[in-house]
């Protein structure tokens, strides 16, 4: 890794580490103005972490989507990204950043111990179906982030003051995470016909993504026609996310698999 | 009954048991991809989960009686759920969208279970190698490996494909950027119908078949003769070995000689001041053939090298590295299924946005949340 660009990646750890800070002293000390300059600096770490994206760009010659390092840095990027732009719209409450942030800078972390080297793209991500399934892999990750970081914050709750907020932005953004996880399968599916010659060929990788899908439609016939909301579905959505964080970065370590992944 | 089929409780039993059954498709290793002997040593080391595991069909699970059972019932309650729902009166515009989106979206899963069925059932699904010159007969005899689905009576089409050329390209670190491969189709009483190309994630598509490229490597022409007269004289593609980027061309050839002889191309090369042979490109500029003895210990005994266009003695007999060519290996599919699965793909993407459309909408015009 480039000393800049090593440079770059701590300061954007540090910027979010710092907002998490600010966040938590604020949520402890009900203190509102904390929380919002938490934000703030969250939106300073994002811009450290956007050149961060471009520096590797730069580095590597290619979008930074092939290897561990690149796929967790894009992931979180727009897990932070969905997140901030939703704080803007005022959809969703800053709390959440409570669990957003760590989750982001434990992720990034992770993929800065896995691998660092930029390594021109090989033939089989020179694909534009690789762009679409990456992203929409991340934008389904983000997603689902924010509703398990909803979940979270509610099952926190004492009262149930405001909970209904948090369950409702934890199946809106379930509901969204869905629909782009949806487009992920799909796109992975047409990018493996071409590269592969089957569109599905149940490895490892592909069964979990899929594992992980089905247990997200489980969760959304559940709330939708058992009507089960707040603390129960609050719980199933953290199981979601642990599911997800299983297909995402578990598979490699029990299953071997050729399909590339972070 | 039928409200019971269509219910949504049956389908969170369903939908639960696909998950599971997945789960356990991913975590035990499964006939076919890993090989025979792996899932027995691992059966032996697991005795109570190779119990469960051999009762239920649990590894092969994929193709198990018991995950169709689940497939075939989820696709009947999926479809008498849709059917029911259709029948109930919705009011309001965004009721007719979410009642679309919905019909949709389960509409979609049944037409993705019948391209699923399309494919195991009647697809064909096989493996060549093809050295440049070489010609493929689309006759069951003519692939390394062929399987096809157990429902399919179509015969074999009979038509040639021939590697005319292949090529590569590589990083100046050697790492593989694309292969290109030229092929040209044939079939019987037809002139030529012209060269199609093939590239990694860029299959070339003939007669409903595709060809998508694999891999690629070196093929020697080997001359092996003893007095004048040849014994053999064949390209044989050797195995590509890959460890990251680095790539080896080695195979282990059968000869008259004792043990194992086993040579290694060296697409070109440089000689360290030791004596060994060191590789200094990808592409054959002064190509040269590593010629190891060794036991069926696999322990070396000697070596030699020989350059193209020159010969080494190996006792009575002599090895001339007379040609060089390039192979690759391709997977031929045809896959009845695959057009389907695109339609439902497609269609449920559709289901999923109409569905929430009105509820996204709703969220974005309300006020907020803070």
């Amino acid at each position: 890794m480039v000393t800049f660009e090593m440079v770059l990646f701590w300061l954007t750890i540090f910027i979010y580490v710092g907002a998490f800070a600010l966040e938590l002293f604020g949520y402890v000390g009900r203190k509102g103005n904390l929380q919002a300059l938490g934000i703030n600096i969250m939106w300073l770490g994002f811009l450290a972490h956007t050149l961060l994206g471009i520096m590797r760009w730069i580095n590597a010659g290619h979008a930074p989507v092939t290897d561990a390092y690149e796929l967790n840095l894009t992931g979180t990027w727009f897990t932070v990204l969905i997140f901030l732009l939703f704080i803007k719209m005022g959809k969703i409450q800053r709390t959440i950043a409570l669990v957003v942030i760590p989750i982001t800078f434990l992720v990034l972390g992770y993929g800065f111990v896995l691998r660092t080297d930029a390594i021109p793209m090989g033939p089989a991500f020179r694909s534009p179906w690789l762009i679409v399934h990456v992203i929409f892999a991340w934008l389904a990750f983000g997603c689902y982030a924010i509703a398990t970081g909803a979940a979270i914050m509610l099952l926190k709750r004492s009262s149930s003051d405001g909970s209904e907020s948090l369950d409702q932005t934890s199946y809106r953004f379930t509901v969204l995470g869905f629909i782009n996880h949806a487009v992920m399968l799909v796109s992975g599916a047409i990018w493996a016909k071409k590269l592969w010659g089957h569109y599905w060929s149940w490895d490892p990788l592909e069964t979990w993504s899929l594992i992980a899908f089905l247990y997200y439609a489980l969760v959304l016939h559940v709330r939708s026609f058992w009507k089960w909301n707040m603390k129960r579905a609050a719980w199933l959505t953290v199981l979601g996310l642990l599911i997800l964080a299983i297909s995402f970065w578990g598979v490699k370590w029990f299953s071997p698999s050729p399909h590339p992944g972070p | 009954m039928l409200e019971f089929i269509g219910s949504a409780r049956l389908a969170i039993v369903l939908v639960s048991l696909l998950i599971l059954l997945s789960a356990a498709g991913a975590l035990l290793p499964q006939e076919g991809p890993v090989q025979p002997a792996e899932i027995a040593a691992w059966r032996v080391s697991h005795p109570a989960w190779s119990f469960i595991g051999g009762y239920l069909g649990l590894f092969k699970v994929f193709h198990s009686p018991l995950f169709l059972a689940v497939i075939l019932l989820t696709a009947l309650n999926t479809l008498t759920c849709t059917i029911l729902q259709l029948f109930k009166r919705k009011n309001g515009g965004g009721a007719i969208i979410k009642t679309t989106g919905f019909a949709l979206l389960h509409l979609s899963l049944l037409v993705l279970f019948a391209g699923g069925f399309a494919s195991t059932a009647f697809s064909l699904d096989g493996y060549i190698v093809l050295t440049e010159g070489q010609q493929f007969s689309e006759r069951p005899n003519h692939y390394v490996r062929l399987s096809k689905g157990p429902l399919r009576t179509a015969t074999h089409r009979g038509f040639t494909m021939k590697l005319e050329r292949c090529s590569a390209e590589y990083s100046p670190d050697w790492r593989l950027l694309q292969i290109h491969a030229q092929l040209r189709p044939g079939l019987k009483n037809q002139g030529d119908t012209g060269l199609l190309t093939a590239g990694i994630n860029h299959p070339a598509e003939y007669s409903g078949f595709s060809f998508t490229l694999d891999q690629t490597g070196f093929s020697p022409l080997i001359r092996f003769s003893k007095d004048n007269r040849v014994i053999f004289e064949s390209y044989i593609a050797l195995k590509t070995l890959q460890e990251g980027h680095f790539r080896e061309y080695r195979d282990t050839i059968r000869t008259p000689l004792p043990g194992k002889t086993i040579i290694t191309l060296f697409p070109d090369h440089a000689l360290a001041a030791d004596g060994v042979l060191k590789k200094t490109g990808e592409e054959p500029g002064d190509p040269v053939l590593l010629v190891e003895m060794a036991d069926n210990n696999g322990n070396v005994n000697w070596h030699r090298h020989v350059k193209l266009g020159e010969s080494i003695e190996l006792g009575s007999y002599r090895l001339e590295f007379a040609g060089l060519r390039r192979w690759a290996s391709f997977r031929v599919m045809e896959d009845p299924g695959y057009p389907i699965i695109l339609i439902g793909l497609w269609l449920g993407i559709a289901g999923l946005v109409t569905r929430y459309a009105p509820d996204v909408a709703e969220w974005f015009t309300s006020p907020g949340n803070e």
